[in-house]
């Protein structure tokens, strides 16, 4: 029987699973996002960046993963830390950001998005490892917070998290300014997440960025690709037969009936059956131009008396060209037989 | 309060004395009929940090034997330093410098002498035999040795040994020309082998160095690699 599912997480394996731990079974680890994510705020709005790289312990996971989440039309949101901790609760806020938006009919602020994260991650105590960078527009201005997982946040103009933080710390502490242009700003990002891409081994792969402003979002994925596939000098395809067989078992065709068609026959008997489609479909347009012409009913028709004429003429070519067409085919199945 | 601050006095605090490191990086060797190649990559790293990006893991301790080792890099100069000295010795009582043969029993020995506080190495030789004939020894931190065909060691020789396995030994394979591979073959599978490494692992990149070693000496090779 599958159990009946109740709102909220479900604590059901928590003793057995400590009771496994203290026996010395090491259960699996989930899958953090050793990551680079900044954002900044410009003149006219905001600039999210990312890498694209998730690990799994020492290996890489997933070589393209997106990490700016979507929340809103006017806001989104990067997540460091545990990946499904970072997915599920950006996806969670922002359909509560959706339906606060139907209730209210109005655009949501991005300090609504930042206290209904911070109040989740604060409800978990730091367990939801979700390390966020918020970022939006509202009538209000532009907005940036930092949130961290216990349920803090900080406002500010220019943030880093993850494990690249630092790397790409240092790069808006040497180059950030108030009142940046868009590509000035859009440069500085890319510069903070390449430090962190080529410094820091938990990042790496892409840059993605995502420009927000108060007259929509640039999503830019990939933004700039800053680390190629290796390419490989040999060959690795195997040639047929490569593969053991186990055991080989031979099936022979089995003739049930025959029937022998002549090829120009066939050919012609196709001929006829395209003839009298032609044929219906002219008598139907026919028809048409007709009750057009002698009742007046202009209404009726949909094709004026020039287009019924091409149509004629596109019958006449179709015709020309599929006589060709059969008398090529007939030589050449005359040839074989 | 209170409470908790005597319930954290009154546990006794364990410290543990952690000297090892893990600073990555990967080792492949291949031995052939004639030859032998040996590569490792040129990143050295630690926890999330990049120390240097052409830092070379092989050492070439005589005109037929070249080492590679990684894993604590500190132990692993040690180790060399040790090794390179012992060979010193071994010239000056012999008279004649060290086959790569008596040389892998040497390494084995000296690495079981510290089988309770062990040099954290994963480390491969690769050279000509007293034969000519090329050979491949692996070792683990304290000593366990075997001689072998292809060996990959490090950070990512699990995801590489798989690979050499099918390439080079032709496992999984059926109708096909099972003879050594040639020196260039060979060089080609290695270098392949670790640019598909450093897609996938991260204390492997930046760089390989690769040596090989015939009966006309050595000859080096440098390859780039991802830098992320």
């Amino acid at each position: 029987m599958v159990p009946e599912h109740t709102p909220g997480f479900s604590f059901d394996n928590c003793k057995r699973n400590a009771f496994l731990s203290a026996k010395g079974y090491k259960g699996p680890t989930a899958r953090k996002t050793g990551t680079t994510i900044v954002g900044a705020i410009f003149a006219d709005g905001v600039v999210l960046g990312a890498d694209t790289r998730a690990t799994d312990d020492t290996i890489v996971a997933e070589k393209n993963c997106q990490k700016i989440h979507y929340m809103a039309k006017n806001i989104y949101c990067c997540g460091a830390g545990t990946a499904a901790d970072t997915q599920v609760t950006t996806d969670l806020i922002a359909s509560q950001l959706e339906l606060l938006k139907l209730n209210t009919g109005r655009i949501p602020r991005v300090i609504t998005a930042n206290r209904l994260l911070r109040q989740m991650l604060f409800r978990y105590q730091g367990h939801v490892s979700a390390a966020l960078v918020l970022g939006g527009v509202d009538e209000t201005g532009s907005h940036l917070f930092c949130i961290y997982p216990h349920g803090s946040s900080d406002t500010v103009p220019f943030c880093t998290m993850g494990s690249g933080s630092l790397a790409a710390m240092s790069v808006f502490e040497s180059g950030w300014k108030p009142n940046m242009t868009e590509e000035e700003c859009k440069k500085l990002v890319r510069d903070a997440i390449a430090a962190g891409v080529f410094n820091d081994l938990g990042s790496g792969s892409n840059i993605d960025l995502c420009v927000i402003k108060k007259n929509g979002v640039d999503y830019l994925r990939p933004y700039e690709i800053a680390n190629v596939k290796g390419k490989k000098d040999g060959d690795y395809k195997f040639k047929r037969g490569t593969t053991a067989l186990l055991s080989t078992l031979k099936v022979p065709i089995v003739v049930e009936s025959e029937q022998v068609i002549q090829t120009g026959e066939m050919l012609w008997r196709l001929t006829d059956e395209l003839q009298i489609q032609y044929v219906h479909l002219g008598f139907l347009y026919y028809n048409y131009w007709i009750n057009t012409l002698w009742w007046g009913k202009k209404e009726l028709t949909f094709l004026s008396s020039k287009e019924i004429m091409l149509f004629y003429h596109k019958i006449l070519i179709d015709f020309f060209i599929f006589g060709l067409k059969t008398r090529v085919l007939d030589s050449q199945y005359l040839k074989v037989g | 309060m209170a409470l908790v601050t005597k319930q954290i006095l009154d546990t006794p605090i364990q410290h543990h004395f952690s000297p090892y490191s893990d600073n990555g990086g990967t080792t492949v060797a291949v031995a052939g009929p004639d030859y032998a190649i040996i590569a490792s990559d040129t990143r050295l790293s630690a926890g999330y940090s990049i120390y240097t990006r052409e830092q070379s893991k092989l050492f070439t301790l005589s005109e037929t034997t070249v080492l590679g080792s990684s894993g604590c890099w500190c132990d692993i100069l040690s180790l060399t330093r040790i090794i390179e000295a012992r060979m010193q010795m071994y010239l000056h009582e012999h008279n004649k410098v060290m086959s790569t043969t008596s040389l892998a029993k040497m390494i084995s020995i000296m690495m079981y002498g510290k089988r309770f506080f062990p040099y954290y190495t994963s480390t491969i030789i690769a050279g000509l035999d007293p034969e000519g004939k090329g050979c491949v020894y692996s070792y683990d931190p304290i000593g366990h040795t075997e001689r072998a065909n292809f060996r990959a060691g490090g950070s990512s020789g699990a995801l590489l040994q798989a690979l050499l396995d099918n390439q080079l030994g032709f496992k999984n394979q059926e109708n096909v020309d099972k003879t050594p591979v040639s020196l260039e073959k060979a060089i080609t599978v290695v270098k392949d082998a670790f640019t598909a490494a450093a897609e996938r692992d991260i204390y492997t990149g930046d760089g390989v160095h690769l040596c090989a070693i015939t009966k006309d000496g050595i000859k080096e090779f440098n390859f780039e690699l991802r830098k992320d």
